[in-house]
């Protein structure tokens, strides 16, 4: 705005100016309010526009996994796992159980016998041994994740959004992490079009926060599409 | 004592806060980012500890709705509602400065009190500068800054903010979520509140601007009518009365038709006019409920008391009715006493304050559908 502060002021004593101003200061205050509710509308219409389009199109997928699951084992084909959403709040994340039953009795064991090697604030192994024969290829397929779309359909979740912690995880936060949990958790990020699981944790909090900061109804549609060739590929997914 | 326990006590400034008049204690007057209590869980949570107890005088059930609301943090929150800050145990920490830091001596007047909140704030953007990631949350998200515009650190700007162009944001400027600074402003020193509009050729500093209040600690100034397309807030103003309790004063007015209020008038203690006499009991209500109509008195709240009523309290009961609502009925008109001349009226009104505002409400709504038209003409209490 090139105006000279001197002269602007000086046009204040002409008829109706103020109410003019007042006018258009009211009309920008509004189209702000309007384009704020439109931000989030874009998100939340992306997210159920997505999710029933990816439940309907993966319907087939979703068909043939649950009877390999079940015909492996015969244990439960849905897992259901505390998560810590937006603000901190707990909900449940839906995947396809690619793990043995007692997965987690197991993991004590394995934590105890290993206890040097095991100091970043994740748990995430090579060749775990609790995994299933299926759960190996759905891992690596990302198939284990698609029931999530019905957390983004509940509202839980959104499509893009820093990955939702396990409480556990989250104990161990430091209070400049926390800021990764102010917005709705999702399913894909940039860490995960990114190096996926090869970057360190103070890594992935920064590549969150600039998720964050630059979020845009384009740029989720962006990073989905990024998300299709990371998932094909099975790049770094074990 | 375990030592993952952190004891946290709040200051009971509110008698000196006569400059800001704020309506929150200050330990949740907001510091930068979040309020002062969350810095507070964010040094518990950096400091691996995992309970904070926290005591507080000043407004606790604002206190301890905050608490229950902050779920972000990791750590396990106790609250207890004290009497005056001398009875919180004495290895509790004053929350009256940033964490980890000595604070400077207690403030004397409201000036110095909302100084302080200013000083804090810029020591909180001075360690925030020195942070590696600075550049990431400085800035919060979908917000629109014009290119043109200049951004001198340390600045914080919170969620949704719109930058126009030619703006000089900083040093040290806080910009609550939400504002609009429209454009060729200069915004320096100062705290703008979520929600603040700054008009066109406009320059803040040594200011906090907040619903629409600017105060300007270089005069010391308290600005309450600024002209609109200056500075103003684009909260959406929510009425003192919702609707249904008009509605509801309404119908109770129809209902106790035919009762004759009092020709006389008091003063409150917060320097209100109504209508009655603060020694009669129910039978002011009739001159009352078309107040709640028009929007300009609570239907449920606290009773209004004259100011010699109320300076025959204590001093700690005074605290906890000062800032409560006053309304036209009271939980105490449920239990039996109905004016404030009443001494057993003061023990429910300390009660009624010290609890979140709808949490009583039941009991009072079942009572104001008992009262009949006769009730409010007889001029003895109920029984």
């Amino acid at each position: 705005m090139n105006v000279d502060p001197a002269e602007y002021w000086s046009q204040m004593d002409r008829d109706g100016k103020i109410e003019r101003w007042s006018r258009n200061a009211r009309r920008k205050m509004t189209i702000w309010r309007f384009t704020i509710l439109l931000a989030r509308g874009l998100k939340r219409g992306l997210d159920i526009v997505g999710s029933v389009g990816a439940l309907c199109a993966f319907s087939p997928i979703f068909l043939v996994t649950i009877l390999l699951i079940k015909l492996e084992d015969r244990g439960p084909v849905f897992f259901c796992q505390n998560r810590v959403g937006a603000g901190g709040r707990l909900f449940g994340m839906w995947k396809f159980r690619s793990m043995v039953v007692n997965a987690d009795q197991i993991k004590d064991q394995l934590l105890q016998e290993n206890q040097h090697g095991q100091s970043g604030v994740t748990f995430k192994m090579k060749n775990d041994p609790r995994v299933t024969k299926v759960g190996k290829w759905i891992r690596k397929l990302s198939i284990d994740e698609f029931p999530q779309f019905y957390n983004v359909l509940r509202g839980e979740m959104s499509l893009v959004g820093p990955r939702p912690p396990l409480p556990r995880e989250v104990a161990t936060y430091k209070a400049s992490h926390l800021r990764r949990l102010r917005v709705k958790p999702g399913i894909t990020c940039l860490w995960q079009i990114g190096g996926r699981s090869e970057i360190d944790f103070d890594g992935q909090v920064r590549l969150d926060l600039e998720y964050i900061r630059s979020s845009s109804a384009l740029y989720d549609i962006a990073i989905l599409l990024k998300t299709l060739p990371a998932v094909l590929f099975g790049k770094g997914a074990y | 004592m375990p030592s993952d326990l952190l004891e946290l006590v709040l200051p009971d400034w509110s008698g000196l806060d006569t400059v800001r008049r704020s309506s929150v204690p200050f330990g949740l007057w907001t510091i930068g980012d979040q309020c002062l209590l969350h810095h507070w869980l964010d040094h518990a949570v950096n400091q691996g500890l995992t309970t904070v107890r926290v005591y507080a005088a000043d407004r606790p059930a604002a206190v301890r709705r905050v608490l229950e609301e902050s779920s972000l943090w990791p750590v396990k929150t106790e609250f207890t509602a004290i009497a005056s800050t001398a009875d919180a145990p004495a290895a509790a920490i004053h929350v009256d400065w940033l964490p980890g830091v000595t604070a400077p001596p207690a403030p004397a007047s409201g000036w110095e009190l909302v100084e302080r909140a200013a000083a804090m704030e810029k020591a909180w953007l001075d360690r925030m500068a020195g942070e590696p990631d600075f550049n990431l949350v400085s800035i919060g998200f979908s917000c629109r800054i014009h290119p043109e515009a200049k951004l001198i650190p340390p600045y914080f700007i919170g969620d949704h903010v719109f930058i126009g162009p030619g703006c000089e944001i900083g040093p040290y400027a806080v910009i609550g979520q939400g504002s609009v600074i429209a454009g060729a402003n200069r915004v320096s020193h100062s705290h703008l509140a979520a929600h603040s509009f700054v008009g066109p050729v406009t320059a803040l500093e040594n200011c906090r601007l907040e619903s629409g209040i600017l105060l300007n600690f270089k005069h010391q100034a308290r600005l309450d009518q600024i002209e609109p397309h200056l500075l103003s807030t684009l909260e959406k103003s929510s009425p003192a009365v919702p609707l249904r309790d008009r509605i509801r004063a309404l119908f109770l007015y129809l209902r106790l038709r035919g009762s004759r209020a009092t020709a006389k008038t008091f003063v409150t203690f917060d320097g209100r006019t109504l209508p009655g006499d603060p020694e009669a009991g129910i039978i002011n209500r009739a001159a009352w409920l078309p107040l709640v109509w028009q929007g300009k008195l609570p239907l449920y709240g606290v009773l209004p008391r004259s100011k010699e009523q109320f300076e025959t309290l204590d001093a700690d009961w005074q605290n906890v009715i000062r800032h409560s609502r006053i309304g036209v009925f009271s939980y105490a008109d449920s239990q039996g006493s109905h004016t404030p001349a009443d001494p057993a009226e003061a023990i429910h009104a300390v009660y009624q304050a010290s609890l979140p505002p709808e949490t009583l409400i039941d009991a009072i709504a079942s009572f104001t559908r008992s009262l009949t038209s006769a009730d409010l003409t007889r001029a003895t209490p109920l029984p």
